[in-house]
Formats: C-alpha cells, structure tokens, sequence
C-alpha cells in the first residue's frame, strides 16, 4: 500500500493548492500541539474522515498505511502513558490519536494533491523569499523533483542490492566504520546513477525549452472559489484555537 | 566454485502480488548446454521469475530443484540486471572483476590470474584495460566488464534481465554469441524482449501470459508467432517472407541468411515440381 495521489473530482480534490496545503499544515500543527481529551481527538478524526468519504476521497490505502508506523506507535504510547502514578491509558490513547491524526492528515493531503498542485503550493511558501534573491521557484521544482523520483531510486537500490548481494557482497558490516565501508557496493552505484539521471532529466527538460530565468505561463490555471472561502475558515479557527491563551492574558 | 547443476525445476511455481497472480503453477525445467529464454509481455512476470530463482523473492509456494534436491540460490546464482554496469563501483576493471572472488576469499594472485583470464573469455584485452577506470571504457566493453564481473566465480546458474538492451546489433551480437559459449558450462536464463537476436536450435522458450507458462522450442515458438498475431511481434520482414511458406514442415531461423536460403531451398523444389 503506497500513498500516492489519486484523481478525483470531489470537493477536497477541487480546492485550490494553496487552501489545501494551508487547511493541511494547520491540521497537522492542531493534532500536534493540541491539549484536548482522547474523546473530542477521535470525534475530530471521525468528522474528517467523514468529510474524506463523502468527497470520495480513496482512504483504504491512507488507513492501511497506518500499520507502518504501528511500532511508533506502540512506542509513544508506552512512553506518553507512563506518569509518576503509574500506567495511564487515557494519555497513551490521546498521544496515539494525535499521531494518528497527524498521519492521517499527510496521507490524505498527498492523495488529493496532484504534483503540479504541491508544486504550486510550494512555490507560494517561497514566494516571499524571492524578496530576496531566494530561487523560489526552481527550489520548489526540486523539491517536486526529489519527491517524484523517489520511488525510481528505491527500485533501483533494490535492483542494485540483490546483484550486488549475488555478486558477493556482505552489505551489513559490524561496527561503524565496516558498516560504512560495507554499504560502498550500494552506495556508490546508487548515487552514480542519481547524477546520471539527474543530468539526463536535466538536458531533457533543456530540450524542451526550460530556462531558468524565463517567465513562464501555467498549463492548469488554480482558482479560488466559494469553496476555498469556506475551508480557509479552518485555519484561521486553527490559529484562532491556539492563539486563545496567548490573547486572554 | 565449479558448475555442477545440470538442470533447474520448477514445480507448481505460484507467487501472488496482493490478490493479484502474477505465477500460477508454473511448471518446467531450465537445463544446461542450452540458452533458456522468458519472454512476455511486460507485467507477466518475467523479472519476478528470475527474483524467485535467486531467492530474493520469498513470498511464493512451490519448489525449486536442482538435479532433484532443493535448490539453494545462495552463493550459487548470478543475478544480471538490465544495464549492469550501473553495479560498478571500484576504480579500476582489475578490482571490479575480481571484486567476487575476493568476497569468497581466494587468495590475490589466484584473483589476479582468474580475472585475466576470464576477462579474455569476455572479449576484453586485461593488459590495456585493467588499471583503467570502469566508466571510460566504450558501452559494449563496459556491458562486457559488467557481466564478466558478475559471472567470474563460475555460479552454476546465471540469470540475466534483458542483457542486450541498449547495444547496438553488433555488440548484440557478439554478446549473444558469448551468452551462447556460457551456456555450454552454466544453467543460463535470460528474460528478453528480443528472443530473435538469442534464439539458437537448441534453445528453449518459456513464454509467460496471464500468469501460466507455456515452453516452446524455438520452431514451435516461430510457427505458433507466425499463426497468432497477438501471441508474440515477430520481425516484419520476417514475417513477410515467410508467411507464404508457414504449412511446410519447418520454418528458417528469425536471421536474413537462413531465411533467404529456406525461400531459395523451396523455390527451387517448387520449381523443380512444375
């Protein structure tokens, strides 16, 4: 199960870019930093994942997913439950929750952003560096980049590991240094295939006409509407949320 | 390090992706003193055969054998991937090829003089090339370089991933003639797309669709292309030429000369009849 993005044409997959990524950060940053109880934690998750369904967003894989950071879990959960009177189930619970929410918030944000739409929602977090000399643009397009090629290199660590292995290679060496010295086989073809790549993507993308300093249109034209007024709300309950203690004093 | 196996069996292979069966049962044998060739279309589970035969893919029911006792791929295979002088990582050909014999501890002048030898074998000169880097040598030598270095401890069985993709016809050539030479002392398997540039009179096609695997000597594999157009994309000319000729008892190699020589041969019986 791979959290990829996944088409669609519900209202989640229709908001802006830039709305979805702020509605997503602030989600992530409330379940991190929230001090609510376990219970208003799981209706919270509930209702979004209410929302998701009726949106028609493809949940399965973002919820098996969860199965991967299930040793995570278990961890923070001992660590978070243990107090000075014992084991105390409730925090266990709440820290597991607020992981959960946290995960589940990514994993559905990455489902409905296509890559043209984090690359654009990149760019506009770097926008206001531009200010200063900051390549905003090229550095969210190797952001994108990085994140689209990801898979390709993990197969080819994998192709490059089992030839390697039935080469002969010992890959798990003892100590730090063996270690290192052991993973060469790996890592030195793995990163020479990297700059290879990168250099043919960057005469391809040369080919097609990409400069760095030209102005250039967009080939999909974001709008904000109704839509996006209405889930820019969240955020702004977010921040309002966290803020409270700091604006009654 | 000697090749001893004679011949590899697969029994009732199945191996499953999700719900999905990529393998179902497949049955066989890969024998030495021939090329055995997988071919198929993409996705029907040519590489993740060849990954079961060397061990790396463990999630499968069914038994492997080698000359009727189970198979240990362990130190026993060469595993080849498509483009396989993305593997290099030493900075000479000296130190490459001998990298998997100093891995099994032999001693380094036994290296030195193994290596040599087979680099020879390969084509290679190892006294022009042997302290030269591996990336400044030319793509067939570097394709050379890359197979001799994965086959230089003599693994009784060899798997090869489309070993010829991305040379050019010569260097095709050549390397299939030595795949050829290979197989006369290794269980050689290779998984491609271009059956023609490989296929000899003795080898043996395994040919996988829908998860079952259908084996076929090359002539069996040439009439059953030539009367199924779906089945397998044989040369256009190829198929030209000898289309007229597909009800007569046996069909030439897919090669320009045994081609023209199989339409002059019936030509001049024809002609003789009349």
């Amino acid at each position: 199960m791979q959290i990829s993005y996944k088409p669609g044409s519900g209202l989640l997959h229709r908001l802006n870019p830039l709305t979805k990524g702020t509605v997503a950060f602030a989600a992530i940053i409330f379940f991190s930093v929230n001090n609510l109880s376990g219970a208003v934690i799981a209706t919270i998750i509930a209702g979004f994942l209410l929302i998701c369904k009726l949106s028609g967003v493809a949940l399965l894989d973002v919820i098996m997913s969860i199965r991967r950071i299930g040793l995570l879990l278990v961890i923070v959960a001992l660590i978070q439950g243990f107090s000075v009177d014992g084991f105390n189930p409730m925090l266990a619970v709440e820290a597991v929750l607020r992981i959960v929410g946290v995960f589940l918030v990514a994993g559905v944000y990455l489902t409905i952003s296509s890559q043209s739409e984090l690359t654009c929602f990149w760019e506009a977090c770097f926008r206001p560096l531009a200010l200063i000399g900051f390549p905003a643009r090229e550095f969210a397009l190797i952001m994108v980049i990085a994140v689209r090629f990801f898979p390709v290199i993990l197969g080819e660590i994998e192709r490059i590991r089992m030839a390697q292995i039935a080469r002969g290679a010992r890959l798990n060496g003892g100590g730090l240094l063996s270690s290192a010295t052991a993973l060469m086989p790996l890592m030195i073809p793995t990163l020479t295939q990297a700059v290879i790549r990168a250099g043919e993507l960057a005469q391809a993308m040369e080919a097609r006409g990409y400069r760095v300093s030209a102005q250039r249109t967009r080939y999909q034209r974001f709008r904000f509407g109704f839509i996006d007024l209405i889930a820019a709300s969240v955020p702004l309950l977010i921040f309002y949320y966290l803020l409270r203690p700091f604006m009654s004093e | 390090m000697a090749s001893h196996v004679t011949e590899l069996k697969l029994n009732n292979i199945k191996v499953k992706y999700g719900s999905a069966t990529l393998l179902d049962n497949l049955c066989g044998n890969f024998t030495r003193g021939q090329l055995n060739l997988i071919v198929g279309r993409a996705g029907s589970g040519k590489s993740t055969l060849l990954r079961t035969i060397a061990g790396f893919h463990k999630e499968f029911s069914g038994s492997i054998m080698a000359d009727d006792k189970a198979f240990d791929p362990s130190g026993n295979i060469s595993l080849v991937f498509q483009n396989p002088e993305a593997l290099f990582f030493n900075g000479s050909v000296g130190e490459e090829v001998g990298y998997a014999l100093k891995m099994r501890g032999v001693l380094p002048d036994e290296i030195e003089c193994t290596s040599k030898k087979w680099l020879q074998q390969w084509g290679l000169d190892p006294e022009c090339c042997w302290h030269r880097h591996p990336l400044e040598l030319s793509g067939g030598e570097k394709r050379r370089l890359a197979l001799a270095a994965c086959t230089v401890f003599l693994p009784p069985v060899v798997l090869l991933d489309e070993p010829l993709a991305g040379l050019d016809v010569k260097g095709q050539h050549a390397l299939a003639d030595m795949l050829k030479a290979m197989a006369t002392d290794h269980i050689v398997i290779v998984v491609t797309h271009e059956p023609e540039a490989l296929m000899t009179d003795s080898s043996s096609l395994l040919y996988l669709r829908s998860g079952c695997g259908l084996w076929f000597t090359p002539e069996t594999f040439l009439y059953q292309a030539l009367s199924e157009s779906d089945f397998f994309p044989l040369p256009h000319w190829y198929s030209s030429a000898v289309t007229p000729f597909r009800e007569k008892p046996a069909l030439p190699r897919l090669e320009a000369g045994a081609v023209h020589k199989f339409i002059q041969e019936w030509r001049r019986a024809d002609a003789d009849k009349l």
